[in-house]
C-alpha cells in the first residue's frame, strides 16, 4: 500500500531559507515608519531578587517567595502564551503546569548557571510544547559527564572557554537596530511566521527575511567565529 | 555552500520552542555535545526571558483569581513519580534520546546496521510523532577514511556528528558539530576521519548521487 501524505510539510521553516536576493532588496526598500516603532524599554527586572527568591523556593520550599514569583511571572507568561496562539483556558493550564514544575525543580536551580527569569522561561517553553503536543519537548541533557568529557577533550577551542559569551550576545541583542530587534522579537516571542510579520508590519516578505538574517548575523558576531570551518573555505 | 548562520537560526528556534520534535532532537544533542552551542542557546533563552520581563504592565494578562490556589493544591497532592533519568554510559556515543528511537530494546552494540556499501552503514530511526511526514532520521556510520559517493541534496539535510568526524571541501567537522545544508546546488563527497564517523542525519528528501548506478542503489535502499 502506498501512503500518501497530504499534510503540508512545515520543513523547511520559512526562517531557514536562504535568499541572497533578499539582501539586495533590503538595501533598496527604505525603512517604513512602523519599522522604527519603539519597543517600550521596561525597567531591568530585579534579577538578583528573583534569583534569591527562586533559590529560597528550592532551599526551603519558601511559599512567600514562590507567591512573589508567581505574581510577577504568571501574567507575563500568560501574555506570552496568548501571543503564541494558546486559547485562554489552555494558557492558564500551561501557566499552572509551569509553576508546578518550577516548585518541583526549584531545588535544582543554580543561580550561578542561569538567571531565574531564563530558567523560568525555559520551563514555560517546554511545558507549552508538552501541553500542546502531548509530547515531550526534547530537552537538553545538561548533566551528561560522558558528553561533557567528549566535548571538552575534543574541543580545546578558546571559543568555548570564553565565559563572557552570553554577555556578548546580550550586548549584541541590545545593540541591534530597532527594526531588526522588532522583527526578531516578533519571530521569537510571538511565534509569527515571516509572512504574518510581513503582513502586520507591511514590510515586504523579502525584507523581513533579510532583516532577520542580518540580525542573526550580528548576533553571530558576538561569538568567536568557528575558525576551523571558516578558514578552510 | 554550507551556510553556518542556519545553525544559529535553529538554535534560536529551539530556544523559542518552534522546532518540530525531529529538529529539536538534533539541536538538543548538538547542545549537549558542544559547549559553545550551549552558551549560544543560553543566550537565546536569556533573550526570551528578557522579552517576557520587559512585557509592559498593561500587556500582562491577569490570571484567574484561583490560579495560584490550584497550583498549590496540585503541589500538595502526591505527585506521580518522575520518570527515571537514564544517564549516558561513559563510553556511549549515541545519546539516550536517540537510542529510544531505535526499534526494539537494542543497545549500542546490538544495533542492526544496514550495509549500504563497503564501509558505509546506516540504520533508520523511528520519527517522533508531531514531525512532518517527510522527515527521515537515521544514524550513519563510516569506516575510517571511508569516502561517500559525491551527492547533492534534494531538500534540507541536518547532520550532527556524534563520534569521530568527517571532512569535505568546505572544511572538517568533528563530534558535536551540527551541519545544515540547504542548497540544492551544493555537491560534496564527505570523507570520514581517522576514527571513522558516526552521525545522526535528518533529511526531508533523498540524497541525489552523481553516479546513476549508485543513485539506483541508493534509491532502493532509501538513502
Amino acid at each position: 500500500m502506498i501512503a500518501v501524505c497530504t499534510k503540508p510539510c512545515a520543513w523547511p521553516p520559512e526562517s531557514l531559507a536562504f535568499r541572497p536576493l533578499a539582501r539586495l532588496k533590503q538595501l533598496m526598500v527604505p525603512a517604513t515608519p512602523q519599522d522604527t516603532a519603539h519597543i517600550p524599554a521596561a525597567a531591568p527586572p530585579q534579577t538578583q531578587t528573583h534569583n534569591a527568591l527562586l533559590a529560597a523556593v528550592g532551599a526551603r520550599q519558601d511559599r512567600d517567595a514562590f507567591r512573589t514569583l508567581f505574581e510577577y511571572y504568571a501574567p507575563r507568561l500568560k501574555s506570552y502564551l496568548l501571543k503564541n496562539g494558546a486559547a485562554e483556558a489552555l494558557a492558564e493550564e500551561i501557566v499552572q503546569n509551569t509553576f508546578v514544575t518550577i516548585w518541583e525543580k526549584a531545588a535544582q536551580y543554580d543561580p550561578q548557571k542561569a538567571a531565574a527569569s531564563t530558567w523560568i522561561f525555559t520551563i514555560a517553553r517546554n511545558r507549552r510544547i508538552d501541553t500542546l503536543r502531548r509530547e515531550k519537548y526534547v530537552e537538553v541533557d545538561s548533566d551528561n559527564p560522558a558528553l561533557e568529557h567528549a566535548a571538552t577533550t575534543d574541543a580545546p577551542d578558546d571559543a568555548y572557554a570564553d565565559t563572557a559569551t552570553i554577555e556578548k550576545l546580550r550586548a549584541a541583542i541590545s545593540a541591534l537596530p530597532e527594526e531588526q530587534a522588532k522583527l526578531l522579537r516578533m519571530a521569537f516571542f510571538e511565534d509569527k511566521t515571516h509572512q504574518a510579520i510581513a503582513d502586520e508590519t507591511r514590510i515586504p516578505l523579502g525584507t523581513v527575511k533579510s532583516r532577520l538574517r542580518l540580525a542573526l548575523e550580528k548576533l553571530r558576531g558576538g561569538f568567536t567565529p568557528r575558525k576551523k570551518t571558516e578558514e578552510s573555505q | 555552500m554550507i551556510d553556518h548562520s542556519l545553525v544559529e537560526m535553529m538554535l534560536m528556534h529551539y530556544a523559542a520552542g518552534h522546532l518540530r520534535p525531529t529538529e529539536a532532537l538534533l539541536v538538543a544533542c548538538h547542545v549537549a555535545l558542544n559547549p559553545l552551542a550551549r552558551r549560544k542557546l543560553e543566550a537565546f533563552e536569556a533573550m526570551g526571558a528578557k522579552m517576557i520581563c520587559e512585557c509592559p504592565e498593561e500587556d500582562a494578562a491577569p490570571v484567574s483569581k484561583d490560579c495560584f490556589e490550584k497550583v498549590m493544591a496540585r503541589i500538595e497532592s502526591p505527585a506521580p513519580p518522575a520518570p527515571a533519568h537514564t544517564p549516558m554510559q561513559q563510553d556511549a556515543a549515541i545519546p539516550p534520546a536517540v537510542m529510544k528511537l531505535l526499534c526494539g530494546n537494542c543497545t549500542e552494540r546490538s544495533i542492526r546496521w544496514q550495509k549500504l556499501q563497503s564501509g558505509v552503514e546506516a540504520v533508520s530511526l523511528h520519527v517522533p510523532a508531531g514531525s512532518p511526514c517527510r522527515h527521515r532520521l537515521r544514524l550513519l556510520r563510516l569506516s575510517p577514511h571511508q569516502q561517500t559517493p559525491a551527492h547533492s541534496h534534494a531538500g534540507r539535510e541536518v547532520t550532527l556528528v556524534l563520534q569521530g568526524g568527517f571532512s569535505d571541501h568546505t572544511g572538517s567537522y568533528r563530534a558535536g558539530d551540527l551541519i545544515v545544508i540547504d542548497d540544492k546546488t551544493f555537491v560534496h563527497a564527505p570523507r570520514a576521519g581517522a576514527d571513522g564517523c558516526l552521525c545522526l542525519m535528518l533529511t526531508d528528501a533523498p540524497l541525489l548521487f552523481r553516479r546513476v548506478r549508485i543513485w539506483f542503489f541508493g534509491f532502493f535502499k532509501r538513502v
